[in-house]
């Protein structure tokens, strides 16, 4: 199992490195739809991670996904190769998250008690996979969230995670280190019941 | 769990959790791209000619029915919007008569002085307001923009009148040769914007621009944004990090207030003893920044990454940043294997030996040429990224912000930020009062409790301190407001 997650995370960090996703970007903007595809296929974690941070729901977080994704593609013959396209997919799937949950009037978080409530449909998801997940929407605060689920799933530094969620450095790295404390003390809690 | 593995196990968890919509997205994207219509000005015109005769012909055959007509006549169909700084609200019937016109604030008011527009056809309306606009110097050369904005929740009908009107509003620019920039969008009711509309004084169509930018970027406050006049939101709303999806925009907003993007650049370019010759890529954008419009420049000279905030009216540098970019590279090359290495070591310390905090602010503080003792605020952060141990110093000193990264092994500076903002920071209690404060309040001392923790975060919209601690089988848990110590929020929970 640990074999599998580590390599896992390698082809994680492989998937979301600048210059293979600057190539995809290029494609969409020539209105290619493999390379949407393929941006899709290794984007679409961190993006749904993203929107379930803020909206808190599976659904309204798929939705947003998709319209992510939807949005990258009209705009992909206006983005400009800087290197960071990750940023600037999560910048609109952040906006994005934000519409929606002003659309629904939702402003404050909500607080899910338990896994029904979070409507996350997946098949794929396993035991482990709930667990963690539960804890991690129940214990942490909405940007201790964003943050951890940005780092783990893009391996974005917390320079740039700072920067797309327009927050200081300092800031990020003690909701970072505090947010890992909670989600260790949560799932230790789960182990010990 | 080691942080390494909570990490692999919640991208894991993530990745079953994402559904697999692919085929929905991509017959979203063929649809999008089967229906896309080229929005010309052009196409506009057309619209605007196809829709008179329409409305002309419609309005013969309701004179059929005269008493639904009495009744329709007097509806309002829709409410139309025009914002510059004065903002004119025109409520309209059906047949585009004006049925009521009300200035939204004083300059309004000036706008609309000795008008009787009630029963007058809309373009009437709008082309008087407009001519009173450029008689008064509300629209100029140096402010040249105008937001139209319909309100009407049958939205059809609401584009069509905004394309009409935009239409509209461009010839009577043209023809008082003012290079206009015209925003216009549709909207549909909305109360709670209505209401915080309402309270700042701005119309629905000013306040949902400001709304769509403020909730891009979280540093923007509504309250802050609703003192600048449609030109200044037009020139932040340009600015290619906002998303302006429902907004249609002609013409360029006018800078001519401004010190212009040349005269901005060689500003942050002598504050960087950059030769222009040098830069090999530059951005320039309209950003808003402590109060102030800024120009914001992006460049890149001899391989370092500079970010400056100018001063958009006197060119003074509010804010900069550099990063060597080698350094960056050298750190993200072997981001792969350094991964793998970490997962073994876990949080274990890099193999240089840890220069500590004290060093790492005394070298914050040397680079940035002040003592420890002009300092205040200084919150300083140790983390370990991307297979290096930094720190993280952040201090003020009078109006001026200093941010650092500082290299936790040989104590050199990685990356510096600074910027000076219109008031200095407020004085905050410290760690210590903030830890006093809690355990005061949670009835324990120092020496009665355990995992004592404080985090500054100083920069939140409400300054506070985050105190964490345990005794006995409770968590205690406070936020203290950073400058007054007040208790924000109190928690306790079976540990």
């Amino acid at each position: 199992m640990m074999t599998l997650l580590v390599a896992m995370a390698a082809q994680a960090g492989e998937n979301l490195q600048p210059e293979i996703l600057e190539g995809l970007m290029a494609g969409l903007a020539a209105g290619d739809r493999d390379s949407l595809a393929a941006l899709y296929h290794r984007t679409r974690a961190a993006v749904y991670g993203l929107a379930l941070s803020y909206l808190k729901n599976g659904h309204d977080a798929q939705d947003v996904t998709q319209d992510t994704f939807v949005r990258v593609w009209e705009k992909a013959p206006q983005y400009q190769a800087k290197g960071k396209p990750l940023s600037w997919i999560l910048t609109i799937a952040k906006n994005l998250s934000l519409m929606k949950l002003r659309e629904k009037g939702k402003t404050q978080d909500l607080e899910p008690q338990e896994w029904e409530s979070l409507a996350i449909d997946s098949p794929a998801v396993t035991w482990e996979d709930r667990q963690l997940l539960l804890a991690a929407l129940k214990q942490l605060s909405a940007q201790e969230e964003q943050i951890v689920i940005l780092h783990a799933v893009t391996g974005m530094r917390h320079r740039e995670i700072a920067s797309l969620l327009d927050l200081p450095l300092p800031t990020v790295l003690s909701k970072y280190h505090r947010a890992l404390k909670k989600l260790n003390a949560s799932l230790k809690g789960d182990e010990d019941r | 769990m080691k942080e390494q593995e909570l990490n692999r196990r919640l991208a894991a968890a993530l990745e079953h959790a994402a559904p697999d919509d692919l085929n929905e997205i991509l017959s979203r994207c063929e649809e999008q791209k089967g229906t896309v219509i080229p929005m010309t000005n052009q196409k506009h015109f057309t619209g605007i000619r196809r829709f008179v005769p329409l409305a002309a012909a419609a309005c013969l055959a309701l004179a059929l029915f005269v008493g639904v007509r009495f009744y329709q006549l007097n509806q309002v169909a829709s409410i139309v919007s025009l914002d510059v700084n004065p903002s004119v609200e025109l409520s309209i019937n059906q047949n585009q008569k004006v049925l009521a016109a009300v200035a939204a604030n004083q300059d309004g008011v000036e706008i609309l002085e000795g008008m009787d527009l009630k029963g007058t056809p809309l373009n009437v309306a709008v082309n008087a307001i407009v001519g009173s606009l450029l008689k008064h110097g509300y629209v100029d050369e140096l402010a040249n923009s105008i937001l139209i904005t319909v309100e009407d929740d049958d939205a059809a009908r609401g584009e069509a009148l905004e394309q009409s009107l935009a239409g509209e509003v461009e010839a009577i620019l043209t023809s008082a040769s003012v290079n206009g920039a015209i925003l216009s969008q549709t909207v549909g009711t909305n109360q709670d914007l209505q209401a915080k509309a309402d309270q700042y004084g701005i119309t629905l169509g000013k306040a949902t621009l400001i709304q769509s930018l403020v909730d891009q970027n979280s540093l923007l406050t509504f309250e802050e944004l609703a003192g600048l006049s449609v030109n200044e939101l037009n020139l932040l709303a340009s600015n290619p990090q906002y998303e302006t999806a429902n907004l249609t925009s002609t013409g360029t907003a006018s800078d001519g207030a401004y010190i212009g993007v040349e005269k901005a650049r060689l500003c942050a370019y002598t504050h960087a003893g950059v030769d222009a010759q040098d830069v090999t890529w530059e951005e320039v954008d309209f950003d808003y920044e402590d109060g102030r419009m800024v120009y914001e420049l992006e460049f890149c000279a001899a391989g370092v990454e500079y970010e400056y905030d100018v001063d958009a009216l006197n060119g003074n540098v509010v804010k900069y940043s550099q990063e060597t970019r080698n350094q960056g590279q050298q750190t993200q090359q072997p981001q792969q294997t350094q991964q793998t290495q970490q997962g073994q070591q876990t949080q274990t310390a890099p193999s240089g030996s840890d220069i500590g905090q004290e060093a790492a602010q005394a070298a914050a503080f040397a680079h940035a040429g002040v003592t420890a003792s002009q300092a205040a605020n200084v919150v300083v952060e140790r983390d370990w990224d991307d297979g290096r141990l930094e720190y993280s110093v952040e201090f003020w000193v009078g109006t001026v912000e200093y941010d650092y990264e500082i290299d936790g092994t040989t104590g050199a500076v990685l990356k510096q930020e600074q910027q000076t903002h219109q008031t200095a920071a407020t004085q905050t209690i410290g760690v210590e009062q903030a830890q006093t404060i809690a355990l005061q309040d949670a009835g324990l001392t120092a020496e009665q409790v355990r995992e004592l923790e404080v985090s500054p975060e100083l920069d939140d919209r409400t300054p506070h301190y985050d105190v964490e601690f345990k005794s006995g089988n409770m968590e205690y848990e406070y936020k203290v407001h950073a400058e007054t110590g007040a208790i924000l929020e109190r928690e306790q929970d079976r540990d």
